[in-house]
């Protein structure tokens, strides 16, 4: 057994801390000149040190305490969730906001852990059995409660991220992913028809591949599945342009494509790739980017964060900034492998989910290949619930780290 | 890691298995990284040069600063062509935050109602005109208060003094010179625009470009004429009232420095106004003086005099047969408009017969009067600079046919512009020295340093002093004094100088009775010439004589023209001007006011020496004036003028379209 190693806490801290000083400073950018600026990133600025000192709280303490009370804590956020509803304010068309004082808070992304917390508690648990029809009933339930709740605000990205981690987790606690994909895959060939034929090829070759990879044998069903979905596919690839009216094409176009609609529902994806691709390989420098100073990316110190940093630093400063992402991923996958513990494992394969689909959907998003969607980029954007959330995150994981080998059985 | 597993995979999934699957989720999350980090690639560092374009598209303003155009002077400093600034309001309805208010501002400002701004405000269009050409003074205040979606931009009037519009010319809504000397001389008076960056933000804020090179506007250079702007009035007036008593097609006068060449007066008749451009023909437009040829007819006789002087040493009293008026060559007849039989040269000359300039042209012989003709300036432009100068016709000798010499001899088988006969006669008052004819005095720049000055310049001797002045005295003084040119004589000055009345051919045949062109073309004071002038009426109807028609007026351009300028009283070393001809330029003529800007109306009045009493819509343009247009009244005369709004606004929807893509 080795010694608790310092070097272990320091492959989670430092990739964090420097995704939170380059939040930082992006947020200080971004706000930078408009007259509520300084408060923006005062307010961020103490939100950091809020996460940090929750997460130094979770990272003393008894790691037991957490699964103990998690379906408290998950209580709490439904609670929590249906509070908003009824007394919440109403931001930019979605009421998921309460406020405390000065500060607003977003249930939503605290009961996002919290849920991952008990699933993570109920799919661990040995009485637990994935196979039956009954406990994966109520580990889909736990996942989709919450979810539910956050789609009613509206808000549809944070529900979107809220069932990102459902079949990660049921999968490591043993759900069979080939009934997942056999119900997947004919749905996935069927929307591909809506891009064009190479891509329903492709998707339809790798799927029948990773079929008979799973079972290491070719069933029938196997080809009968695919090929169903294959010639649906096939049927929205043909008729596409005869069924839909010509608007009802340019929404997908535009869903698929946002830069095809400039001063549309494209607009913001379009100042966005504008911003990042001006940058250059090093920036226009910190508080130089023209396109973030002169405002054309609305409310870019929250989803759009990412435009700032890549026009100001270049780059190398938006590859530094998914080197430290990729880290924090990599460290937190690493851990799933090491620590032999089957909450810990469940809890930081959903974090590890949660966090990745932020990452994926929002640069995604900014750089162009994927429709816009809201959902703020983890440690960076502007917002103190999903900034705290994750430190928290983060600090439990270090907690678990520190604990490794008194956690492992 | 696997090693450290020590408790079997409680459901199914092996332990190897398990490991195997965190390594797939790792290596796509590299994948995925790698991905991202490729097409951050692509945009970031291959089309980066594509987006920053876009974005400076979108954020870089440029802002022209138009240079002020120069003014077009005459030689005492008097503005003929000047530009005014004044500013144009516009809005983006879609950026005005508090209409209310901004409409509130611009009645106040302008006393229209709060309610047609409002309207304004209300359109669906993302640029409206919301006052046009409006006086800096009247918009200073405006101009200086930001007001979120309204801007404004400067533009430029041209104002004319309205003479000499076929010389100087008139420039287009871009303020490019067109014609006349606007066009020739458009890059000195254009300047140069100058560029400010701005920085535009999302919202439509502006900000000084902070590294961006910021060109300063240099306005237009002053281009100051030979022109004496009294003088050329008085022409312009008098070729109007002869083109209107004669019912002639045109006429066309010039006034000029005999000493230097220096042109001072060139008119063009008929004319436009230049401030009211609308409805312009080519034939108003067109610099007849210097772009129309004709045969001169008798006026040519000059070359005949002069080489009959100077070549064949004939005197005054030389006596030469007359033919009793009928000359036959080759079976044609030249005939005189009286029977003479043996004459005086002199009386030949001054009685225009033109049996004996045929016959003296002969003798002469074509290789000498070609010289001759060639020496005082014929066949060959003058060089005075305007656009579409005609060089007239004069045929080498090789191609002359029999007929050719003694018909030149009287001034046909020729072709000449006014400027050339003038210049003709202003070489013999210049003691032979041909001087090259010029208007632009100087060119002067912002700062006033002269950045161009032409001098006078002497082309050839083309005869001896002693034949010019011969020339003078013995034949031309005393065509004024005792022959056909009687009726130039000026009170108090000897001038001298030749009528010419040619009948213009027509379809091939001569014999039309009403095609003729009378001119006279001479100089003043005969003994020290100073000034040449030149007189040439076409197709006059009602009488043809050049001794009628062009002689009279001659006269009186000279005559009004030394009463009120004090620098040709000088020249002449005049002693006090006779109250008498003083008294003719005391009284001014009302110009024709209709349609006009009421700025505008009140500049021309100003320059006419008028004033305007508006009354009506401030703001709006002329519908009536209270004194008839043509009228002559005293100086200082208050003309009262009716404003509405109609014909604006007509024009300012006109302008919109174009206005559109250019504030944009």
């Amino acid at each position: 057994m080795e010694k608790y190693n310092k070097s272990d806490l320091l492959w989670l801290l430092v990739p964090t801390a420097g995704l939170i000083v380059m939040g930082l400073l992006a947020v200080y950018s971004a706000t930078n000149g408009s007259t509520e600026s300084v408060s923006l990133f005062y307010k961020q600025l103490s939100w950091a040190v809020t996460g940090a000192v929750a997460a130094s709280i979770i990272y003393f303490m008894d790691y037991r305490l957490i699964k103990d009370n998690a379906y408290i804590m998950y209580a709490a956020g439904i609670i929590l969730l249906i509070a908003v509803l009824v007394f919440g304010k109403k931001v930019a068309g979605a009421t998921s906001w309460v406020r405390f004082g000065m500060f607003s808070f977003q249930p939503s992304e605290l009961t996002k852990m919290f849920t991952i917390i008990a699933m993570a508690r109920f799919l661990s648990d040995d009485q637990t059995d994935i196979g039956n029809m009954m406990d994966l009933g109520k580990a889909l339930a736990l996942a989709l409660v919450p979810a539910g709740l956050i789609m009613l605000q509206p808000d549809m990205g944070t529900t979107l991220t809220c069932l990102s981690f459902i079949v990660p987790m049921i999968v490591l606690a043993g759900f069979d992913l080939y009934y997942i994909m056999l119900a997947v895959v004919p749905v996935a060939l069927m929307l591909s028809g809506f891009f064009n034929f190479t891509i329903l090829a492709i998707i339809a070759v790798v799927s029948l591949v990773m079929f008979v990879l799973l079972r290491k044998k070719f069933y029938f069903h196997q080809l009968l599945v695919t090929g169903a979905g294959f010639l649906s596919g096939l049927l929205t690839w043909k008729f596409t342009a005869s069924i839909l009216k010509p608007h009802q094409i340019k929404r997908i176009q535009i869903f698929l494509d946002p830069t095809s609609d400039p001063q549309g529902a494209g607009y913001n994806a379009l100042q966005a790739r504008i911003a990042i691709a001006s940058g250059g390989i090093f920036g226009k420098g910190f508080l130089q980017g023209t396109q973030t100073q002169l405002r054309y990316i609305p409310a870019q110190w929250t989803d759009f964060i990412f435009c700032v940093v890549a026009e100001e630093l270049g780059f190398w400063g938006s590859t530094l900034l998914l080197l430290l992402f990729l880290a924090l991923v990599l460290r937190l996958i690493w851990m799933v492998g090491a620590i032999k513990n089957r909450f810990v494992e469940l809890l930081l394969a959903g974090y590890v989910s949660l966090l990745l689909t932020h990452v994926v959907i929002n640069i995604g998003m900014t750089i162009g290949v994927m429709p816009v969607i809201g959902v703020p980029l983890p440690f960076i954007s502007y917002g103190g619930s999903s900034l705290v959330a994750n430190m928290m995150m983060v600090g439990l994981a270090m907690n678990f780290s520190k604990n490794r080998r008194h956690i492992g059985y | 890691m696997n090693d450290e597993r020590t408790t079997p995979e409680p459901k199914g999934t092996s332990d190897h298995e398990f490991g195997l699957r965190l390594g797939v989720m790792a290596a796509l999350m590299l994948l995925f990284f790698l991905a991202i980090v490729s097409k951050l690639l692509g945009i970031q560092v291959f089309d980066v040069k594509k987006y920053r374009a876009k974005a400076s598209r979108q954020y870089e303003v440029m802002v022209t600063e138009t240079a002020r155009r120069g003014r077009i002077l005459d030689r005492h400093g008097r503005p003929l062509a000047e530009s005014v600034e004044s500013i144009s309001f516009y809005a983006d309805p879609k950026h005005v935050t508090d209409p209310g208010a901004a409409a509130q501002l611009f009645s106040e400002t302008f006393g229209k109602s709060r309610r047609h701004y409002l309207d304004l405000f209300r359109k669906k269009r993302r640029f409206v005109w919301l006052e046009r050409n409006v006086p800096v003074a009247q918009a200073a205040k405006l101009m200086s208060q930001k007001i979120k979606g309204i801007g404004f931009r400067r533009e430029q009037h041209r104002y004319y003094l309205n003479v000499g519009a076929q010389l100087i010319g008139l420039t287009d809504r871009d303020n490019k010179g067109i014609s006349g000397l606007e066009k020739s001389f458009d890059k000195e008076l254009r300047g140069r625009d100058g560029v400010r960056v701005f920085q535009r933000s999302a919202t439509g804020e502006r900000y000084p470009a902070p590294d961006a090179e910021q060109v300063l506007p240099m306005n237009g250079n002053d281009v100051t004429l030979t022109i004496d702007a009294d003088v050329q009035g008085i022409l312009e007036e008098e070729i109007a009232q002869a083109v209107a008593e004669f019912k002639a097609r045109s006429a066309m006068g010039i006034v000029m420095d005999a000493r230097t060449g220096e042109i001072i007066a060139m008119a063009n008749h008929p004319t436009f106004d230049m401030n009211r451009r609308s409805g312009l023909t080519a034939d108003q437009m067109r610099n007849r003086a210097v772009t129309d040829m004709f045969e001169p007819g008798s006026t040519f006789k000059i070359v005949m005099a002069a080489a009959a002087t100077e070549a064949l040493q004939w005197r005054a009293d030389r006596l030469v047969d007359g033919h009793g008026g009928t000359l036959t060559l080759y079976g044609k007849h030249i005939r005189d408009h009286e029977p003479f039989e043996t004459i005086t040269f002199q009386k030949a000359i001054i009685e225009s017969s033109n049996v004996v300039a045929a016959s003296t042209a002969m003798k002469v012989g074509p290789e000498v009067f070609y010289r001759y003709a060639r020496a005082l300036g014929f066949g060959q432009k003058t060089g005075v600079g305007l656009i579409g100068e005609s060089g007239g016709r004069l045929k080498p000798v090789s191609r002359w046919g029999s007929l050719t010499l003694p018909w030149m001899g009287y001034g046909y088988q020729v072709m000449a512009t006014p400027l050339q006969v003038l210049q003709a006669y202003a070489t013999m008052a210049n003691d032979g020295a041909r001087m090259r004819p010029f208007v632009i005095k100087s060119v002067t720049g912002p700062d006033g340093k002269k950045v161009m000055e032409n001098v006078p310049l002497k082309v050839a001797q083309a005869l001896k002093p002693e034949t010019a002045r011969y020339m003078a005295k013995e034949y031309f003084r005393a065509v004024v004094e005792k022959g056909t040119g009687k009726l130039a004589a000026i009170e108090g000055i000897p001038v001298a100088g030749k009528t010419g009345t040619a009948q213009k051919l027509h379809n091939g045949s001569y014999q039309g009775w009403r095609y003729y062109v009378a001119s006279f073309a001479g100089f003043f004071p005969c003994d020290n010439p100073q000034y040449a002038a030149i007189i040439v009426v076409d197709e006059p109807q009602t009488e043809y004589y050049a001794s009628a028609v062009a002689a009279p007026a001659f006269s009186r351009v000279c005559g009004r023209a030394l009463a009120c300028s004090l620098e040709m009283q000088k020249r002449l070393s005049m002693k006090a001007p006779e109250k008498e001809l003083l008294d003719r330029v005391s009284t001014v003529v009302v110009p024709d006011l209709k349609g006009l800007r009421e700025s505008d109306a009140a500049k021309l009045l100003e320059w006419n020496g008028l004033k305007l009493e508006p009354f009506g819509s401030s703001g709006g343009s002329v519908t009536s004036q209270s004194i008839a247009p043509g009228s002559k009244v005293e100086k200082e005369t208050k003309v009262r003028v009716r404003l509405t709004k109609r014909v604006q606004q007509v024009m300012d929807t006109k302008q919109d379209r174009r206005a559109d893509g250019a504030a944009r």
